[in-house]
Parts: C-alpha cells; structure tokens; sequence
C-alpha cells in the first residue's frame, strides 16, 4: 500500500487570480496521520479537494492511491433517496459487492447512530446525521487514503468518539489520513501536524503551551489531546483549575490546580479522553 | 460503470426535475400528433421537438448532484470522466425511451397506413436528435455553466439555431430530408446525417469532459 506525494502543487481559480495554493509538497507514509490546521478560507480544502481528486491542480504533481475515502467540507443534502440506499449505492461505485456494502453499512449506522435512521431520506436529516452519512460512505470499504475535511465538524460526542476509533482502525490497516481542523482543535492530533497560510505548509512542532506560574499549594499538569479528547471548556470548568492556557493548538495545554483536588482532577480529565504527560511538585514551576 | 449508471438513474429520477421537460414533450406531441398530415415530415417535427427536449433532459441530469455530492461519487469512481458519462448515458437512454414514444405517436394517430421503411426512418431521425441532444446539453451544464437558468437558455439558444439555420445539424436536415425525399431514397441521406450526428455529438461530450476536469 502506498502513502500520497505532493510536489509542488500550486493552485489558483483564474488565469489571474491569487495563488490558493502556491507550490506545495507533502509526504504521507501508509498509515500515518496528517492534519492540517488553518483558518476559514485559508486553503486547506482546496488541498484536500485535490489530494482526493476532485480538483485538478494549476501546477504541480500528486501521486496518491487508487482507493480513496472522501468526505467533503460541506454537504449534499438534496437528495430524495434514503442513507441506506445512498450509501449502497457508493458502495457498489466503489465496486464493493452487495453484502460486504450492507453488512459494513449496517456496523456503521450504528457505531455513528444515525438517526432517526438509515430509511430517512437524505434531505429530512439533520446537518449532525448528513455528516454521519458522508462518514459512512467514506469508511465503507478499505481504501489507501482517507481525505477528511473537517469530519468532526456538528458531530455529537458519541459519534466524535466512534469517528475516532474508526480512524484509528484504518490507521492500523495501513490506510494514510489526512485531515484538516480549525486553529485551536484539541481533539484532532496527528503524526506530522502542518499549518496552512498563504497557499504554503509549515510544520508545527512546537506544541508547549507558554508556562504558568505554580503557587505553593498548587500543582501545574500538563496534558496532550487524543483524538477522542473533549474540549478545553468542561476542563477549565473543573473544580479546582486555577489557570489554565493551550498552545496555539489547543492540543497541549497546561493547567495549575489546588493541590487538594489534583487526583480528582487527574481522574477527570483522563477520562475526557486527554493524556497526562507530566504532573509537577507542590510549588514546582515548570521548565 | 453500470453501479454509476444505476445510482444516476434512480437519483434522476427521485429528484423529479425531469417531469416539466418530460411533460413538454408529451404535450406537443400531442399537438402535433393531432394534425393529419404525412407521417414523415411529422417524424422530422418530432425530431426538432426532441432536440430541445434532451438538451433540457440532459442539463438536468447532469446537474442533479449538487458540486459537493459530485465531489463524493468522484471519489468514489475514481474518475470525473466516468460520473460525467454515465450521466450523459443516463440522459440518452430517457431521451431514447421518448424518440421511440416519438416514433409510435404519430402512426397511431393517423388513420393512413404506415410502411416499417417510414417507421425505421423516423425512429432513426429520432435517436439522432437525442443524440444531439444529449451531447448539446452536456456542453450546457456544469460546471461549464454553473447557473441551473443560464444553462437551459443556452441550450435552447444553440437548439434553436440549428432548426433556423440552413442544413444545422441535425434537425434542419431531417427536416429537409423528410420534407423533400421519397421514403425510397431516404437511406444515404440519413446515414450521411447519422455519420455528422455522431461525430459532433463525440466531440462535443467530449470537449466537455475536457473542460469540465480543466476548470474544477
């Protein structure tokens, strides 16, 4: 299986309009994780748009897998037919057979709960459950690439959680992904996080937040998101947090708390799905 | 490319936007079906009717997927190429379906006899003007026209055309053809018609899918 290359892709929409894109390369080894993080109109979907296929770029090559997995930035929701029809349909697009397109569509449905059903027609669903639906065609069959444009975007917390294993089960199957999310995101990490802005990529690696000062009853700890991590309000909100402050991510943050609550507050935020990298001493101020 | 075909098909057809072009056709064949005359200029009527029609059939067709839900079935295909056939496909077989309803129309209506040289005449000035049709209205849609009304008026402009000026492919030349040859000495005429037809109508689908993969 093969990862997807970039080189030197550039795009613009007029012989004379700004470059969206302006010589872009990037590798994606098999089953790695990419995200791309930028601001609204930044061009992170058009880079998405054309690793998936869908746009043809002005300059530049890309070399990526035959089976791709798309979900858009948008939705289609016009359509009289219904999730369970549209999505068989796809399937057999793809040129997966009858039953592996019904048994796989059916764990999908559920695992994302789609509701009120699979037999609703497309244009009564709600933004959340179209989602769900885009999802499902997306995850149908196994695929060499997963081209995600922000696909946690009006997702409830359960199918937050299920899109999240299933991007990690596609990861383990050796399928490459490549996601994109808004600034300050905390539930999407990746292997190689990129930031777009004026049609080029950079890489982020610097994701320690700046550090606060730690009173002598107070403890600073330090957490890093999983993909299935909650958002950074309901730990602010936390009994005990004092300060709190993430990086320009949202992915690492750090907090200082009363000493008295640190196990409560360890215990809460490990089971809203953050990480703890590190728990400092009574006092202790961070490096 | 038949699980392409079928998913246009039936979502073609749930969208209910081909009833207007669909009613259209039914209701001037009606009309013109109601005046006796000779069966074979009232086939090259049909034709020219037809034309319109599957221009408009084939606009709507291939419009039918919002840009996001064809960003979708793309992916899925792997190939813009082969969504925008299979609707083109989809779109010939509709207008098809109406030149055959074209073609019985008007020998059921009148009371004179039918020879099946006419009838092979008629079905095949028919399916030719589907053909351009369908090939006219893929030049007309997206994304090489994005606007659903700026698309159809084309379409109706450029058919118009055809039928107004001398020997436009390939209407106006049925329309001769049928007006001023003896059921006898119609078939090199109309091969020669059909050659042109299917030429241009291969070009212009495909011009289209060059046009369309150059500007998404």
């Amino acid at each position: 299986m093969v990862g997807a290359q970039l080189s030197g892709v550039s795009k613009r929409f007029s012989r004379r309009g700004p470059w969206v894109l302006d010589g872009v390369d990037l590798g994606m080894t098999p089953g790695s994780r990419t995200v791309i993080v930028g601001g609204n109109g930044s061009g992170k979907s058009t880079l998405l748009r054309i690793v998936a296929g869908v746009t043809h770029p002005t300059a530049g090559t890309v070399l990526a897998p035959k089976t791709i997995g798309y979900v858009p930035e948008r939705l289609a929701g016009r359509s009289k037919l219904s999730g369970a029809e549209y999505v068989a349909h796809m399937g057999r697009i793809k040129g997966l057979d009858s039953e592996t397109v019904l048994s796989r569509s059916r764990e999908l449905f559920e695992r994302l709960d789609l509701q009120p059903g699979p037999n609703a027609m497309i244009d009564a669903l709600s933004k959340g459950n179209k989602q769900k639906l885009v999802l499902a065609q997306a995850f149908l069959g196994p695929v060499g690439l997963l081209v995600l444009d922000e696909p946690f975007s009006g997702l409830d917390a359960s199918a937050h959680c299920a899109l999240g294993e299933l991007m990690n089960e596609a990861q383990a199957q050796g399928t490459s992904i490549l996601v994109s999310a808004h600034r300050a995101d905390p539930t999407v990490v990746g292997d190689l996080m990129i930031h777009i802005g004026d049609g080029r990529l950079e890489p982020l690696t610097d994701l320690r937040p700046a550090a606060l000062s730690v009173g002598a009853d107070e403890q600073r700890i330090e957490l890093v998101a999983t993909p299935n991590a909650c958002g950074h309000e309901q730990i602010a909100s936390l009994l005990g947090v004092r300060s709190f402050r993430h990086d320009e991510l949202g992915i690492a943050v750090s907090l200082v708390v009363e000493q008295v609550h640190t196990n409560t507050i360890l215990g809460a935020v490990i089971s809203m799905g953050w990480s703890v990298q590190s728990v400092g001493a009574p006092g202790e101020n961070g490096t | 490319m038949w699980a392409l075909v079928r998913y246009t098909w039936t979502d073609t057809l749930r969208s209910q936007r081909w009833v207007a072009p669909i009613l259209c056709f039914g209701g001037i064949e009606a009309i013109v079906c109601a005046q006796t005359g000779s069966l074979l200029p009232t086939f090259a009527t049909m034709a020219a009717v037809l034309l319109f029609i599957a221009t408009w059939l084939s606009i709507v067709t291939i419009n039918n997927e919002d840009p996001i839900q064809l960003s979708i079935t793309t992916v899925c295909a792997g190939s813009q190429n082969k969504v925008r056939l299979a609707k083109v496909l989809v779109a010939f077989l509709v207008a098809a379906i109406l030149g055959v309803v074209g073609t019985i129309g008007p020998p059921v209506a009148s009371s004179s006899g039918t020879t099946i040289t006419e009838l092979v005449a008629g079905l095949a000035g028919q399916l030719l003007a589907a053909l351009a049709g369908v090939a006219l209205g893929a030049l007309c849609s997206r994304p090489l026209i994005s606007r659903r009304a700026w698309s159809v008026l084309t379409g109706f402009a450029v058919c118009l055309g055809t039928v107004i000026v001398p020997y436009g492919p390939p209407t106006r030349q049925l329309l001769v053809v049928f007006n001023e040859t003896s059921p006898y000495a119609l078939g090199v005429p109309l091969l020669l018609i059909g050659v042109e037809t299917v030429i241009l109508a291969v070009t212009a689908v495909g011009a289209s899918l060059r046009i369309a993969q150059r500007i998404t």
